[in-house]
Protein backbone atom coordinates (compact mmCIF):
# COMPACT_ATOMS: atom_id res chain seq x y z
CA UNK A 1 0.00 0.00 0.00
CA UNK A 2 1.01 3.51 -0.84
CA UNK A 3 0.06 5.01 2.20
CA UNK A 4 3.85 6.52 2.91
CA UNK A 5 3.38 8.88 -0.06
CA UNK A 6 0.72 10.74 1.02
CA UNK A 7 1.81 14.05 -1.22
CA UNK A 8 2.11 12.17 -3.99
CA UNK A 9 0.46 13.35 -6.89
CA UNK A 10 -1.26 10.39 -9.47
CA UNK A 11 -2.57 11.43 -12.87
CA UNK A 12 -4.12 8.55 -15.37
CA UNK A 13 -1.13 7.26 -17.15
CA UNK A 14 -0.64 9.11 -20.62
CA UNK A 15 -1.70 5.74 -22.29
CA UNK A 16 -4.81 5.21 -20.89
CA UNK A 17 -8.10 7.20 -21.11
CA UNK A 18 -10.47 7.71 -18.20
CA UNK A 19 -14.71 8.06 -18.10
CA UNK A 20 -16.95 8.49 -15.66
CA UNK A 21 -20.33 6.37 -17.29
CA UNK A 22 -23.41 5.88 -15.18
CA UNK A 23 -21.55 6.31 -12.03
CA UNK A 24 -18.60 3.46 -12.48
CA UNK A 25 -15.35 4.46 -13.80
CA UNK A 26 -14.08 3.13 -17.41
CA UNK A 27 -9.92 2.86 -18.03
CA UNK A 28 -9.27 1.83 -21.57
CA UNK A 29 -5.84 0.82 -21.31
CA UNK A 30 -4.72 1.58 -24.60
CA UNK A 31 -1.62 -0.12 -25.00
CA UNK A 32 -2.80 -3.60 -23.50
CA UNK A 33 -6.40 -3.41 -25.38
CA UNK A 34 -8.44 -3.51 -22.18
CA UNK A 35 -10.92 -2.01 -20.69
CA UNK A 36 -11.04 -1.60 -16.59
CA UNK A 37 -14.35 -1.00 -14.42
CA UNK A 38 -14.26 0.60 -11.42
CA UNK A 39 -16.66 1.11 -9.34
CA UNK A 40 -18.57 4.41 -7.91
CA UNK A 41 -16.31 5.03 -4.71
CA UNK A 42 -12.99 4.01 -7.24
CA UNK A 43 -14.11 6.47 -9.84
CA UNK A 44 -14.21 9.45 -7.13
CA UNK A 45 -11.06 8.64 -5.67
CA UNK A 46 -10.22 8.64 -9.70
CA UNK A 47 -11.96 12.31 -10.13
CA UNK A 48 -10.22 13.53 -7.55
CA UNK A 49 -6.58 12.51 -8.40
CA UNK A 50 -7.73 14.31 -11.81
CA UNK A 51 -8.47 17.61 -10.06
CA UNK A 52 -4.71 17.06 -8.67
CA UNK A 53 -5.02 16.42 -5.14
CA UNK A 54 -2.82 14.10 -3.18
CA UNK A 55 -3.62 10.87 -1.46
CA UNK A 56 -4.04 12.52 1.82
CA UNK A 57 -6.37 14.98 0.24
CA UNK A 58 -8.32 12.19 -0.90
CA UNK A 59 -8.65 10.61 1.47
CA UNK A 60 -10.19 13.48 3.23
CA UNK A 61 -12.51 13.60 0.69
CA UNK A 62 -13.39 10.19 0.87
CA UNK A 63 -14.27 10.06 4.75
CA UNK A 64 -16.37 13.30 4.43
CA UNK A 65 -18.18 11.84 0.94
CA UNK A 66 -19.02 7.92 2.41
CA UNK A 67 -18.83 9.37 5.67
CA UNK A 68 -16.68 6.15 6.37
CA UNK A 69 -13.00 5.74 8.79
CA UNK A 70 -9.92 7.40 7.77
CA UNK A 71 -8.09 4.58 8.37
CA UNK A 72 -10.32 2.32 6.14
CA UNK A 73 -10.64 4.91 3.60
CA UNK A 74 -6.82 5.40 3.24
CA UNK A 75 -6.49 1.40 3.33
CA UNK A 76 -8.80 1.46 0.36
CA UNK A 77 -7.79 4.59 -1.65
CA UNK A 78 -4.10 2.79 -1.25
CA UNK A 79 -5.12 -0.07 -2.35
CA UNK A 80 -7.32 0.78 -5.45
CA UNK A 81 -4.00 3.44 -6.31
CA UNK A 82 -1.59 0.56 -5.69
CA UNK A 83 -3.67 -1.38 -8.17
CA UNK A 84 -4.43 0.75 -10.97
CA UNK A 85 -0.64 1.56 -11.11
CA UNK A 86 0.36 -1.58 -11.59
CA UNK A 87 -2.37 -2.45 -14.33
CA UNK A 88 -1.21 1.05 -16.16
CA UNK A 89 -4.41 2.79 -15.47
CA UNK A 90 -2.61 5.48 -13.52
CA UNK A 91 0.99 7.07 -13.06
CA UNK A 92 2.70 8.61 -10.20
CA UNK A 93 3.23 12.36 -11.23
CA UNK B 1 -19.39 -5.03 -13.11
CA UNK B 2 -18.74 -5.08 -16.72
CA UNK B 3 -18.12 -2.85 -19.62
CA UNK B 4 -20.63 -4.73 -21.92
CA UNK B 5 -23.45 -4.07 -19.83
CA UNK B 6 -22.45 -0.55 -19.02
CA UNK B 7 -23.06 0.12 -22.56
CA UNK B 8 -26.64 -2.13 -22.98
CA UNK B 9 -27.44 0.48 -20.12
CA UNK B 10 -26.23 3.55 -21.99
CA UNK B 11 -28.98 1.86 -24.65
CA UNK B 12 -31.77 2.37 -22.61
CA UNK B 13 -30.91 5.47 -20.24
CA UNK B 14 -30.00 7.31 -23.56
CA UNK B 15 -26.42 7.88 -22.62
CA UNK B 16 -23.83 9.65 -24.98
CA UNK B 17 -21.14 6.87 -25.41
CA UNK B 18 -19.18 7.52 -29.20
CA UNK B 19 -19.32 10.27 -31.39
CA UNK B 20 -17.87 9.74 -35.07
CA UNK B 21 -17.13 12.65 -36.76
CA UNK B 22 -16.88 12.67 -40.54
CA UNK B 23 -13.99 15.68 -41.06
CA UNK B 24 -14.48 15.77 -44.73
CA UNK B 25 -15.85 14.26 -47.71
CA UNK B 26 -12.09 14.99 -49.81
CA UNK B 27 -10.35 12.09 -50.29
CA UNK B 28 -6.60 11.04 -52.07
CA UNK B 29 -8.72 7.75 -53.44
CA UNK B 30 -11.51 7.19 -55.88
CA UNK B 31 -13.67 4.46 -54.91
CA UNK B 32 -16.65 3.81 -57.75
CA UNK B 33 -19.06 2.62 -55.08
CA UNK B 34 -18.32 5.40 -51.95
CA UNK B 35 -21.57 5.53 -50.03
CA UNK B 36 -20.58 9.35 -49.81
CA UNK B 37 -22.81 12.02 -50.78
CA UNK B 38 -20.20 13.74 -52.52
CA UNK B 39 -23.14 16.56 -53.56
CA UNK B 40 -24.17 17.95 -50.69
CA UNK B 41 -23.66 21.02 -49.41
CA UNK B 42 -23.48 23.28 -46.30
CA UNK B 43 -20.93 24.82 -44.42
CA UNK B 44 -17.74 23.21 -42.97
CA UNK B 45 -17.30 23.16 -39.09
CA UNK B 46 -14.17 25.52 -38.11
CA UNK B 47 -11.60 24.65 -36.40
CA UNK B 48 -12.96 26.59 -33.15
CA UNK B 49 -16.58 24.77 -33.46
CA UNK B 50 -14.67 21.70 -33.54
CA UNK B 51 -12.94 22.60 -30.28
CA UNK B 52 -16.48 23.96 -28.82
CA UNK B 53 -17.56 20.31 -30.22
CA UNK B 54 -14.84 17.73 -28.70
CA UNK B 55 -15.51 20.27 -24.99
CA UNK B 56 -19.12 19.61 -25.09
CA UNK B 57 -18.40 15.89 -26.08
CA UNK B 58 -15.91 15.30 -23.00
CA UNK B 59 -18.69 17.46 -20.80
CA UNK B 60 -20.99 14.60 -21.39
CA UNK B 61 -18.74 11.91 -20.64
CA UNK B 62 -17.94 10.67 -24.14
CA UNK B 63 -15.57 7.87 -24.76
CA UNK B 64 -15.50 7.34 -28.19
CA UNK B 65 -14.94 9.66 -30.84
CA UNK B 66 -14.14 7.72 -34.85
CA UNK B 67 -12.14 10.18 -37.03
CA UNK B 68 -13.55 9.21 -40.43
CA UNK B 69 -13.78 10.47 -43.92
CA UNK B 70 -13.88 10.87 -46.79
CA UNK B 71 -10.25 10.69 -45.93
CA UNK B 72 -9.91 12.15 -42.44
CA UNK B 73 -6.27 13.17 -42.90
CA UNK B 74 -7.24 15.37 -45.89
CA UNK B 75 -9.00 17.69 -43.71
CA UNK B 76 -6.87 20.59 -43.00
CA UNK B 77 -7.17 20.61 -39.52
CA UNK B 78 -6.92 17.00 -38.56
CA UNK B 79 -4.01 16.96 -36.39
CA UNK B 80 -5.31 19.75 -34.14
CA UNK B 81 -8.58 18.06 -33.87
CA UNK B 82 -7.26 14.53 -33.09
CA UNK B 83 -4.67 16.53 -30.77
CA UNK B 84 -7.37 18.37 -28.78
CA UNK B 85 -9.50 14.94 -28.82
CA UNK B 86 -6.47 13.32 -27.41
CA UNK B 87 -5.83 16.34 -24.77
CA UNK B 88 -9.39 15.54 -23.38
CA UNK B 89 -8.84 12.12 -23.04
CA UNK B 90 -11.28 10.47 -25.42
CA UNK B 91 -10.71 7.01 -26.46
CA UNK B 92 -9.71 7.64 -30.46
CA UNK B 93 -10.20 5.57 -33.22
CA UNK B 94 -8.93 6.72 -36.83
CA UNK B 95 -10.73 5.40 -40.08
CA UNK B 96 -8.84 6.03 -42.99
CA UNK B 97 -8.24 4.82 -46.44
CA UNK B 98 -4.66 3.88 -45.39
CA UNK B 99 -2.83 5.53 -48.88
CA UNK B 100 -1.38 8.94 -46.79
CA UNK B 101 -0.13 6.62 -43.67
CA UNK B 102 3.46 6.40 -44.46
CA UNK B 103 5.85 5.70 -41.77
CA UNK B 104 6.40 9.60 -40.72
CA UNK B 105 2.48 10.55 -41.53
CA UNK B 106 1.77 7.24 -38.82
CA UNK B 107 4.63 8.15 -36.54
CA UNK B 108 3.37 11.73 -36.40
CA UNK B 109 -0.51 10.25 -35.74
CA UNK B 110 0.51 8.12 -33.15
CA UNK B 111 2.69 10.99 -31.31
CA UNK B 112 -0.09 13.78 -31.47
CA UNK B 113 -3.64 11.82 -31.82
CA UNK B 114 -2.49 8.51 -30.21
CA UNK B 115 -5.27 6.44 -31.23
CA UNK B 116 -6.77 3.35 -30.18
CA UNK B 117 -6.52 1.52 -33.59
CA UNK B 118 -6.15 2.63 -37.06
CA UNK B 119 -8.74 1.28 -39.69
CA UNK B 120 -7.80 0.83 -42.91
CA UNK B 121 -9.78 0.06 -46.42
CA UNK B 122 -8.55 -3.54 -47.97
CA UNK B 123 -10.56 -4.19 -51.26
CA UNK B 124 -8.45 -6.84 -52.98
CA UNK B 125 -5.85 -9.53 -52.15
CA UNK B 126 -3.93 -8.29 -55.36
CA UNK B 127 -3.38 -4.80 -56.51
CA UNK B 128 -5.30 -5.65 -59.80
CA UNK B 129 -8.75 -5.77 -58.16
CA UNK B 130 -7.72 -2.94 -55.30
CA UNK B 131 -6.63 -0.60 -57.85
CA UNK B 132 -9.84 -1.20 -59.68
CA UNK B 133 -12.12 -0.72 -56.97
CA UNK B 134 -9.55 2.60 -55.60
CA UNK B 135 -9.55 4.11 -59.20
CA UNK B 136 -5.89 4.94 -58.31
CA UNK B 137 -2.66 2.97 -59.52
CA UNK B 138 -0.63 2.02 -57.34
CA UNK B 139 -2.65 1.80 -54.14
CA UNK B 140 -2.39 -1.65 -53.05
CA UNK B 141 1.51 -1.69 -52.78
CA UNK B 142 1.27 1.49 -51.51
CA UNK B 143 -1.34 0.28 -48.34
CA UNK B 144 0.74 -2.67 -47.80
CA UNK B 145 3.67 -1.11 -47.52
CA UNK B 146 2.08 1.58 -44.85
CA UNK B 147 0.80 -1.73 -43.06
CA UNK B 148 4.18 -2.86 -42.48
CA UNK B 149 5.60 0.23 -41.21
CA UNK B 150 2.42 1.03 -38.78
CA UNK B 151 2.91 -2.27 -37.72
CA UNK B 152 6.68 -2.10 -36.90
CA UNK B 153 5.81 1.27 -35.47
CA UNK B 154 3.30 -0.64 -32.89
CA UNK B 155 0.22 0.66 -33.66
CA UNK B 156 -2.70 -1.56 -33.45
CA UNK B 157 -4.48 -1.70 -36.83
CA UNK B 158 -7.60 -3.08 -38.31
CA UNK B 159 -8.89 -4.14 -42.64
CA UNK B 160 -12.19 -3.38 -43.45
CA UNK B 161 -13.16 -4.34 -46.49
CA UNK B 162 -16.54 -4.59 -48.60
CA UNK B 163 -17.64 -8.01 -50.51
CA UNK B 164 -18.09 -7.28 -54.35
CA UNK B 165 -18.41 -8.73 -57.67
CA UNK B 166 -14.81 -7.96 -58.26
CA UNK B 167 -13.37 -9.19 -55.38
CA UNK B 168 -15.32 -12.04 -53.96
CA UNK B 169 -13.43 -14.58 -55.46
CA UNK B 170 -10.54 -13.12 -53.41
CA UNK B 171 -11.82 -13.48 -49.91
CA UNK B 172 -9.57 -16.29 -48.64
CA UNK B 173 -6.66 -14.77 -50.33
CA UNK B 174 -7.23 -11.27 -48.24
CA UNK B 175 -7.97 -13.19 -45.11
CA UNK B 176 -4.54 -14.76 -45.87
CA UNK B 177 -2.71 -11.33 -46.57
CA UNK B 178 -4.28 -9.78 -43.74
CA UNK B 179 -2.64 -12.85 -41.68
CA UNK B 180 0.62 -12.06 -42.79
CA UNK B 181 0.26 -8.93 -42.01
CA UNK B 182 -0.80 -9.44 -38.71
CA UNK B 183 -4.02 -7.30 -39.03
CA UNK B 184 -7.65 -8.55 -38.44
CA UNK B 185 -10.05 -8.12 -41.38
CA UNK B 186 -13.38 -7.69 -41.13
CA UNK B 187 -15.71 -7.80 -44.65
CA UNK B 188 -19.05 -5.98 -44.53
CA UNK B 189 -20.70 -8.48 -47.67
CA UNK B 190 -23.41 -5.54 -48.45
CA UNK B 191 -22.52 -3.19 -51.16
CA UNK B 192 -24.82 -0.07 -49.31
CA UNK B 193 -26.43 2.63 -51.85
CA UNK B 194 -24.81 6.42 -51.76
CA UNK B 195 -25.89 8.17 -48.72
CA UNK B 196 -28.65 10.03 -50.64
CA UNK B 197 -30.23 6.95 -52.20
CA UNK B 198 -28.30 6.92 -55.13
CA UNK B 199 -28.19 2.78 -55.92
CA UNK B 200 -25.19 3.01 -58.29
CA UNK B 201 -23.23 1.66 -56.32
CA UNK B 202 -25.01 -1.82 -56.19
CA UNK B 203 -23.78 -2.51 -60.01
CA UNK B 204 -20.75 -4.44 -58.25
CA UNK B 205 -22.46 -5.59 -54.90
CA UNK B 206 -21.51 -8.81 -54.68
CA UNK B 207 -23.23 -12.14 -56.72
CA UNK B 208 -24.82 -15.45 -55.24
CA UNK B 209 -21.92 -17.39 -55.89
CA UNK B 210 -19.74 -14.47 -54.42
CA UNK B 211 -21.61 -14.48 -51.08
CA UNK B 212 -21.73 -18.36 -50.77
CA UNK B 213 -17.96 -18.35 -51.57
CA UNK B 214 -17.82 -15.56 -48.55
CA UNK B 215 -19.60 -17.44 -46.18
CA UNK B 216 -17.89 -20.48 -46.62
CA UNK B 217 -14.16 -18.58 -46.77
CA UNK B 218 -16.16 -16.97 -43.17
CA UNK B 219 -16.74 -20.15 -41.67
CA UNK B 220 -13.08 -21.35 -42.33
CA UNK B 221 -12.06 -18.53 -40.19
CA UNK B 222 -14.22 -19.89 -37.16
CA UNK B 223 -13.76 -22.46 -34.53
CA UNK B 224 -15.72 -25.56 -33.90
CA UNK B 225 -19.18 -26.12 -35.54
CA UNK B 226 -19.77 -22.26 -35.70
CA UNK B 227 -21.05 -20.77 -38.96
CA UNK B 228 -21.52 -17.45 -40.28
CA UNK B 229 -24.92 -17.75 -39.64
CA UNK B 230 -25.10 -19.19 -35.75
CA UNK B 231 -22.29 -16.45 -35.39
CA UNK B 232 -24.35 -13.42 -36.52
CA UNK B 233 -28.04 -15.01 -34.78
CA UNK B 234 -26.18 -15.45 -31.81
CA UNK B 235 -24.81 -12.03 -31.86
CA UNK B 236 -28.34 -10.66 -32.38
CA UNK B 237 -29.82 -13.07 -29.18
CA UNK B 238 -27.09 -11.44 -26.96
CA UNK B 239 -27.69 -8.09 -28.51
CA UNK B 240 -31.72 -8.52 -27.38
CA UNK B 241 -30.84 -9.33 -23.67
CA UNK B 242 -31.34 -5.97 -21.51
CA UNK B 243 -32.83 -3.49 -23.45
CA UNK B 244 -36.19 -3.17 -25.93
CA UNK B 245 -34.01 -1.12 -28.73
CA UNK B 246 -32.92 -2.78 -31.63
CA UNK B 247 -29.57 -1.01 -31.49
CA UNK B 248 -27.91 1.80 -29.97
CA UNK B 249 -28.51 4.70 -32.60
CA UNK B 250 -29.24 8.12 -31.30
CA UNK B 251 -29.06 6.25 -27.88
CA UNK B 252 -26.02 5.86 -27.40
CA UNK B 253 -24.04 7.04 -30.17
CA UNK B 254 -24.31 10.21 -33.14
CA UNK B 255 -22.36 11.05 -36.32
CA UNK B 256 -21.02 14.25 -37.23
CA UNK B 257 -21.08 14.85 -41.04
CA UNK B 258 -19.09 17.37 -42.05
CA UNK B 259 -21.30 20.39 -42.48
CA UNK B 260 -22.49 19.95 -39.07
CA UNK B 261 -25.12 17.50 -39.53
CA UNK B 262 -25.84 15.57 -36.81
CA UNK B 263 -26.82 12.12 -37.55
CA UNK B 264 -28.37 8.94 -35.30
CA UNK B 265 -25.10 7.04 -36.63
CA UNK B 266 -23.30 6.42 -39.48
CA UNK B 267 -25.56 4.87 -42.07
CA UNK B 268 -28.85 6.29 -41.02
CA UNK B 269 -28.32 9.71 -42.75
CA UNK B 270 -31.47 11.43 -41.17
CA UNK B 271 -30.37 14.95 -39.70
CA UNK B 272 -31.31 15.17 -35.74
CA UNK B 273 -30.37 19.10 -35.67
CA UNK B 274 -27.68 20.96 -37.11
CA UNK B 275 -24.53 22.19 -35.21
CA UNK B 276 -24.46 25.54 -36.70
CA UNK B 277 -27.35 25.90 -35.44
CA UNK B 278 -27.42 24.39 -31.74
CA UNK B 279 -25.16 22.72 -29.54
CA UNK B 280 -24.64 18.78 -29.17
CA UNK B 281 -25.31 19.17 -25.69
CA UNK B 282 -29.13 20.68 -26.90
CA UNK B 283 -29.40 18.30 -29.55
CA UNK B 284 -28.96 15.17 -27.42
CA UNK B 285 -31.48 16.57 -25.02
CA UNK B 286 -33.88 18.23 -27.09
CA UNK B 287 -34.38 16.85 -30.29
CA UNK B 288 -37.84 15.86 -31.20
CA UNK B 289 -36.32 13.91 -34.21
CA UNK B 290 -34.09 12.32 -31.90
CA UNK B 291 -36.96 11.05 -29.89
CA UNK B 292 -38.58 9.69 -32.42
CA UNK B 293 -35.31 8.04 -33.46
CA UNK B 294 -35.08 6.35 -30.04
CA UNK B 295 -38.72 5.16 -30.36
CA UNK B 296 -37.94 3.78 -34.05
CA UNK B 297 -35.39 1.55 -32.82
CA UNK B 298 -37.67 0.21 -29.99
CA UNK B 299 -40.31 -0.70 -32.89
CA UNK B 300 -37.42 -2.16 -34.95
CA UNK B 301 -36.74 -4.04 -32.23
CA UNK B 302 -40.73 -5.47 -31.93
CA UNK B 303 -40.82 -5.67 -35.93
CA UNK B 304 -38.48 -8.08 -36.24
CA UNK B 305 -39.10 -10.37 -33.25
CA UNK B 306 -42.54 -10.38 -35.42
CA UNK B 307 -40.81 -11.76 -38.16
CA UNK B 308 -39.19 -14.85 -35.68
CA UNK B 309 -35.86 -16.31 -35.03
CA UNK B 310 -35.34 -16.18 -38.14
CA UNK B 311 -34.79 -12.35 -37.98
CA UNK B 312 -32.10 -12.90 -36.23
CA UNK B 313 -29.64 -13.58 -39.26
CA UNK B 314 -31.08 -10.50 -41.32
CA UNK B 315 -28.54 -8.04 -39.62
CA UNK B 316 -30.94 -5.53 -40.04
CA UNK B 317 -30.18 -1.78 -39.99
CA UNK B 318 -32.66 0.81 -39.65
CA UNK B 319 -30.11 3.23 -40.84
CA UNK B 320 -29.54 1.08 -44.46
CA UNK B 321 -33.47 0.63 -44.52
CA UNK B 322 -33.93 4.40 -44.34
CA UNK B 323 -30.84 5.01 -47.13
CA UNK B 324 -32.98 2.74 -49.16
CA UNK B 325 -36.63 3.69 -49.22
CA UNK B 326 -36.53 6.52 -46.94
CA UNK B 327 -38.40 4.57 -44.00
CA UNK B 328 -36.50 2.97 -41.13
CA UNK B 329 -38.58 -0.20 -40.69
CA UNK B 330 -39.21 -1.13 -43.91
CA UNK B 331 -37.24 -4.20 -45.17
CA UNK B 332 -34.44 -3.85 -47.87
CA UNK B 333 -33.27 -6.36 -50.31
CA UNK B 334 -29.85 -7.58 -48.68
CA UNK B 335 -31.37 -8.26 -45.39
CA UNK B 336 -34.75 -9.92 -47.03
CA UNK B 337 -31.63 -12.00 -48.59
CA UNK B 338 -30.59 -13.11 -45.96
CA UNK B 339 -33.58 -13.39 -43.94
CA UNK B 340 -35.14 -15.75 -46.41
CA UNK B 341 -32.87 -18.56 -45.91
CA UNK B 342 -33.08 -18.52 -42.14
CA UNK B 343 -37.19 -18.60 -42.66
CA UNK B 344 -37.24 -21.88 -44.76
CA UNK B 345 -35.19 -23.51 -41.44
CA UNK B 346 -37.43 -22.36 -39.22
CA UNK B 347 -40.47 -23.58 -41.32
CA UNK B 348 -39.01 -26.87 -42.42
CA UNK B 349 -39.91 -28.14 -38.88
CA UNK B 350 -43.35 -27.23 -39.66
CA UNK B 351 -43.94 -28.55 -43.02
Amino acid sequence: MNTELPKQHYRVDPHARFRVLDGEGIFVLQKAGEVLVINQVGAFIVEQLQAERTLDDVVTAVTERYSVDRAQAQTDAGSLIEALLEAGALAAS
Amino acid sequence: MSFSNTIKRSWNENRLVSVLLELTYACNLDCSFCYNDLALEGQELSLAQYRALLDELASLSVLNLTLSGGEPLAHPHFYEIGGYARKLGFVVRLKSNGHALKESVARRIQNEVDPFIVEVSLHGAIAATHDRQTRVVGSFDRLVSNVRAMKSLGMRLKANSVLTLWNETEVEAMFALCDELGVPLQIDAEVKPRDDGDASPLEIAASASGLANYSKALALQLKGDETVASVVASTQREARVGTEKHCGAGSNHLSVDPYGNVLPCVQWRAPVGNLHERGITEIWAESITLRDVRQTTIAARRMLEDLGEASLVANFCPGAAHTHSGDPLAMYPAAQQRIEPGRARVRLPVL
